[in-house]
């Protein structure tokens, strides 16, 4: 007998996700848009003074709300570290994109071999690799840091893109080595008969087999990149190269950030990313699951 | 054949000079590193530095505060190129005795610093000296304070505390009359303002955390931090305290009038009276730091030079122009920190300026503060000092709210002082 969901129930178990994560956007919202004065007054109604936009114009455009200007205000709540947001969306996406590229260039191949192929070193080698994400990340930043500053890639996307390549192979290589082993071995064995090389079967036969895994493995390590905060803030030497974990950390931590002008930038650095997680993240949970149930 | 191509080589090389332009006319570049506190203030007196200096250039890299001093041991040691820096009170001995930095005497005209010590604030001096050398000139200096909202104090018939027993009785009085938790604390064992501030409320009661020798006393039960921290305590278990984990925090916690009492840097007293943001702008006042000396922990963030930068002439001719554009005389950009932010200052001609106590007024009480400065005391930082920190400020974190014992707390972080001490002074 089929059992039914209860709908009430179901409701309700929704509408607490919902709160808990959409929620801090709706708040982040509403305080981008609310001066101080109003948000943080008891005594005064949330929207006694209707909405303004004028954090947002100064993020874009530098041009300082106009409660700056008052009689006896000072500057001590304004910073142009909010200016950096939108700026730093598109470096995270520049620095995200290239790390995922080279993570499937490289992960990809190295996960087919270790699937499929018998080779000196294979297992210490595939334990090396899929063990090293356990080495605490703040042990790494003093040897990667000199390490780039000796070839001359601190302060660029450079340096930034291949350490975030580097910290997400690991799970690429593994995810996709799964996915490789779970082919049947007779496609290959065909291929073989046919006068397949190993890189004709990899690109010709199990590339676009897996293509859908292929493209969910790119996207988590897009996501790893994309919100990687301890590289990227040691990485990075000014604004030009700034991702947005760092930006936000610097917004997050300093007096001079008014609350609004916090919630400002967090409403615009939220939104991209939610649109992008909206799209994909189903792509990325569907074939994921997915590739681990079929044979 | 051969003369035709010496010719356009040579007419090449020369060409490529000329685009090149001479080696001895291209700017000299510093690197300053910062952390991101009001960039845009920043870079507006880089290119105002800029523009009076021609040939110097200056690019400002910033990192965040909590990561600032890690993130520039890793310049240091990764040999990363940094010319001028910020230093702070509690890492300039470390990084002293690292030869990371040198002291300005190596690299300014002789004479020039003497100088411009006659108008520095005796704490600040002294927390940018090191064995007798001045390492920084002032970005900023300022004094711990204790905060209070001037109306509620007034509404609910108190007056200003000037006791610590006073604060608890003041608090307890709101609690009473339904304020929740009448006290911010800025509460995060992260930060050495954790720490800092601590001292800052025993330096009321007249405590001396160490000895002559340097050595720790603050747990001798009839010491003044003893004391402070059993009162910490206390008012933690009377739920008197609103923890917040950062100052950025507080400034809006006390503009919800939902308190009366914070013990914040002054700037943050400028932040919270800020008419342009805050609904509560103006409510806020400094009081002397309860306790029977009232008084209080004074520090200074400066500007330091680099020891690499020190040991290059051309570097160090353009990194002294530097840090005495941004902290010499006339004051400029000292004079534009305080009107503009509402930073303290190290140079005290300022208090006699009206570009600055003008500005000032609005948000604080000028002659309460220049007193605190006058009795305000630099703190004892060692090259030990921030190694000791990291270990007694979850100490200090737990001690507060109950997790353990004051007595045990303090003999634990005397301990712990004491064979550091050992250990360094040895070195």
């Amino acid at each position: 007998m089929k059992r039914r969901h209860n709908p009430i129930l179901t409701f309700l178990f929704a509408g607490l996700i919902l709160l808990f994560t959409g929620g801090p956007v709706v708040l982040s919202l509403i305080g981008s848009v609310v001066p101080d004065r109003i948000l943080l007054n008891s005594d005064a109604g949330l929207f006694d003074e209707g909405i303004n936009f004028e954090t947002y114009r100064y993020v874009f455009t530098g041009e300082l709300p106009s409660g700056y200007l008052t009689e006896g205000a000072n500057r001590a709540m304004i910073s142009d570290a909010a200016r950096q947001v939108p700026r730093s969306l598109w470096n995270s996406t520049v620095v995200a994109f290239a790390a995922m590229v080279l993570n499937l260039l490289l992960g990809a191949p190295a996960a087919f071999l270790f699937a499929r192929y018998a080779f000196p070193g294979k297992k210490i080698s595939f334990l090396f690799l899929i063990l090293s994400p356990l080495v605490p990340t703040v042990a790494l930043v003093t040897p990667i840091y000199m390490s780039l500053q000796a070839v001359g890639l601190v302060g660029t996307q450079l340096g930034i893109i291949l350490v975030h390549t580097a910290k997400a192979l690991p799970f690429t290589v593994l995810i996709l080595s799964v996915f490789f082993r779970k082919m049947p071995a007779e496609l290959f064995e065909a291929a073989m008969l046919d006068h397949c090389s190993r890189f004709q079967a990899f690109t010709r036969i199990a590339v676009p087999l897996a293509l859908p895994s292929i493209g969910a493995t790119g996207l988590f390590a897009f996501m790893l990149s994309y919100s990687e905060y301890m590289f990227s803030m040691v990485l990075s030497g000014d604004a030009e190269t700034r991702p947005v974990s760092v930006v936000m950390a610097a917004l997050a931590r300093n007096t001079d950030v008014s609350w609004s002008l916090l919630n400002t930038g967090i409403f615009i650095a939220i939104v991209p990313t939610l649109l992008l997680v909206a799209l994909i993240w189903r792509f990325v949970v569907e074939d994921l699951l997915g590739g681990s149930v079929k044979g | 054949m051969n003369i035709t191509r010496r010719l356009f080589a040579g007419m090449a090389v020369a060409g490529a000079a000329m685009l090149g332009g001479p080696a001895w006319a291209e700017d000299l570049t510093l690197e300053f590193v910062v952390w991101n506190y009001s960039l845009d203030t920043i870079q507006d007196n880089v290119r105002q530095f800029e523009a009076a200096n021609p040939g110097i250039k200056v690019k400002v890299t910033d990192y965040t505060w909590p990561d600032y001093q890690d993130s520039l041991i890793l310049r240091f040691r990764g040999n990363t190129q940094t010319d001028v820096i910020y230093g702070g009170q509690d890492w300039l001995p470390a990084w002293a005795a690292a030869g990371f930095v040198a002291p300005l005497e190596d690299i300014a005209p002789k004479g020039t610093v003497d100088d411009l010590k006659k108008d520095i604030a005796g704490f600040a001096l002294s927390d940018m000296t090191y064995k007798g050398k001045l390492y920084g000139l002032p970005y900023y200096a300022d004094t711990i304070s204790f905060v209070y909202n001037k109306k509620i104090l007034g509404d609910a018939g108190i007056a200003v505390p000037q006791t610590w027993e006073e604060v608890t009785a003041a608090a307890e009085k709101l609690k009473a009359g339904g304020m929740q938790r009448p006290i911010v604390y800025e509460y995060n064992q992260e930060l050495p303002n954790f720490f800092d501030a601590f001292v800052a409320q025993s330096y009321g009661r007249g405590a001396e955390l160490f000895d002559a020798e340097q050595k720790a006393v603050f747990n001798d039960p009839q010491n003044g931090a003893f004391q402070q921290l059993e009162w910490l305590a206390d008012a933690f278990k009377k739920e008197l305290v609103q923890p917040e984990t950062h100052e950025s925090k507080i400034i809006p916690a006390m503009n919800t009038g939902k308190h009366a009492f914070t013990i914040v840097y002054n700037y943050v007293l400028a932040a919270l009276n800020n008419k342009g943001d805050q609904p509560r702008a103006g409510e806020f006042a400094l009081a002397p730091m309860p306790g029977q000396a009232h008084a209080t922990l004074g520090f200074s963030k400066f500007y330091a030079v680099t020891a690499k930068t020190a040991a290059d002439p051309k570097r160090a001719e353009a990194a002294w122009k530097f840090i005495n554009f941004m902290a010499g005389k006339p004051y400029t950009v000292a004079k534009r920190w305080a009107g503009e932010k509402g930073l303290g200052f190290g140079q005290l001609p300022l208090f006699d300026d009206p570009a600055v106590i003008e500005p000032w007024a609005k948000w604080i009480d000028v002659p309460t503060l220049s007193k605190q400065v006058a009795t305000a005391k630099a703190g004892t930082w060692t090259e030990w000092s921030a190694v000791w920190s990291a270990y007694f400020r979850p100490l200090l974190a737990k001690a507060m709210v109950g997790e353990a014992s004051v007595a045990d707390t303090m003999k634990d972080g005397a301990e712990r002082w004491n064979t550091l001490r050992e250990q360094f002074v040895k070195q």
